[in-house]
């Protein structure tokens, strides 16, 4: 009994936190600041006596930790079945920068700044949007620049 | 005591007020703590800073929760937590001026062949490094450079004169000084 107690409490919590992230987290991984993982980390804390009642019994932690696998292992086969769901729960790439000019609306919904943007250029050895083709945050947060061919 | 209540149990409305008021208490030392730090990218960070972020997480997690244990407890923390640095991200992205206090600049070290060695000194970059960077880059000499930026990140980009792609990616971390 206690075991399913815990089980559906972490199953709410996974929940909660996937729709959380998903409205409010940024999706530039790889722009990640340190606030950010001093946020997550705080955040997996916040969560932690909520999980498992402040409790550190075996069986708890067994219930709890076996349904964050479960769960993340059910997620993934959703995914792979559904491209449709994909796009809804984990998102699109967003096109940055088209034909040389910064989408900056587009930006700005993503949180990128000019200096994110100007340091991914440079990543590719591009000193201006203007000689970018496209620019593509992608769904796993980096940013992918497709140079401009000679005579474009 | 039934099994809904067991598994939604949620503390008072005071109870949720403190938790709330004392995450994001927790959330603002936190910002102004690493940022005292000085470093500001997980690229720049080594295995003790990790160590110390997943400390840091740990210590603060009673002071967050107050030994409240609740289903409702926890997650009134968690989306305080995720509101907060939702308003960090979206000031950092508006305000350039905040951006570069809280993430730094990017330092131009090498401008159409010229070494700028102010900055790079004052970056503590040495001379041997930016060659090394260039290097990785298939650039022999500075004076094939358009530019050479020192990223936040603590990587070096660097941009040729005639713009080729070619891209590694290295940190050269510890070199920042806060």
């Amino acid at each position: 009994m206690t075991a399913v107690v815990y089980a559906a409490r972490t199953l709410i919590v996974l929940v909660v936190l996937g729709i959380g992230l998903r409205l409010l987290g940024k999706r530039e991984a790889s722009q990640l600041t340190i606030y950010d993982l001093a946020m997550i980390m705080a955040l997996s804390n916040a969560v932690q006596n909520a999980l498992t009642g402040g409790r550190g019994d075996l069986s708890i932690g067994l219930a709890s930790a076996g349904t964050i696998v479960v769960v993340t292992w059910v997620f993934a086969r959703i995914i792979r079945r559904r491209p449709d769901l994909e796009r809804r729960l984990v998102g699109v790439p967003t096109l940055l920068v088209y034909d040389g000019r910064p989408l900056r609306h587009r930006m700005r919904r993503e949180l990128v700044t000019d200096d994110d943007l100007e340091a991914a250029l440079r990543e590719r050895s591009l000193s201006d949007a203007r000689q970018a083709r496209l620019v593509v945050l992608e769904v796993d947060g980096s940013i992918t620049v497709v140079p401009r061919s000679e005579g474009d | 005591m039934n099994l809904l209540e067991r598994i939604f149990d949620y503390p008072s409305a005071t109870g949720a007020l403190i938790v709330a008021g004392k995450t994001a208490a927790i959330y603002v030392f936190l910002i102004v703590g690493l940022r005292l730090l000085g470093k500001r990218e997980l690229g720049q960070m080594s295995l003790h800073d990790v160590v110390l972020i997943v400390v840091l997480g740990n210590a603060v997690q009673n002071a967050m929760l107050g030994g409240d244990n609740t289903l409702g407890g926890g997650l009134v923390a968690a989306g305080v937590l995720l509101l907060l640095n939702r308003v960090v991200n979206v000031v950092l992205a508006r305000s350039r001026r905040v951006e570069r206090f809280l993430s730094g600049e990017p330092v131009l070290i090498v401008h159409d062949g010229h070494v700028l060695r102010g900055a790079m000194s004052r970056e503590g970059v040495t001379i041997e490094q930016l060659h090394a960077a260039l290097r990785e880059h298939g650039i022999a000499s500075v004076g094939e450079v358009h530019m050479c930026v020192l990223e936040v990140d603590g990587t070096m980009s660097v941009v040729p004169r005639q713009a080729s792609v070619l891209k590694t990616r290295r940190h050269y971390r510890g070199l920042r000084l806060p």
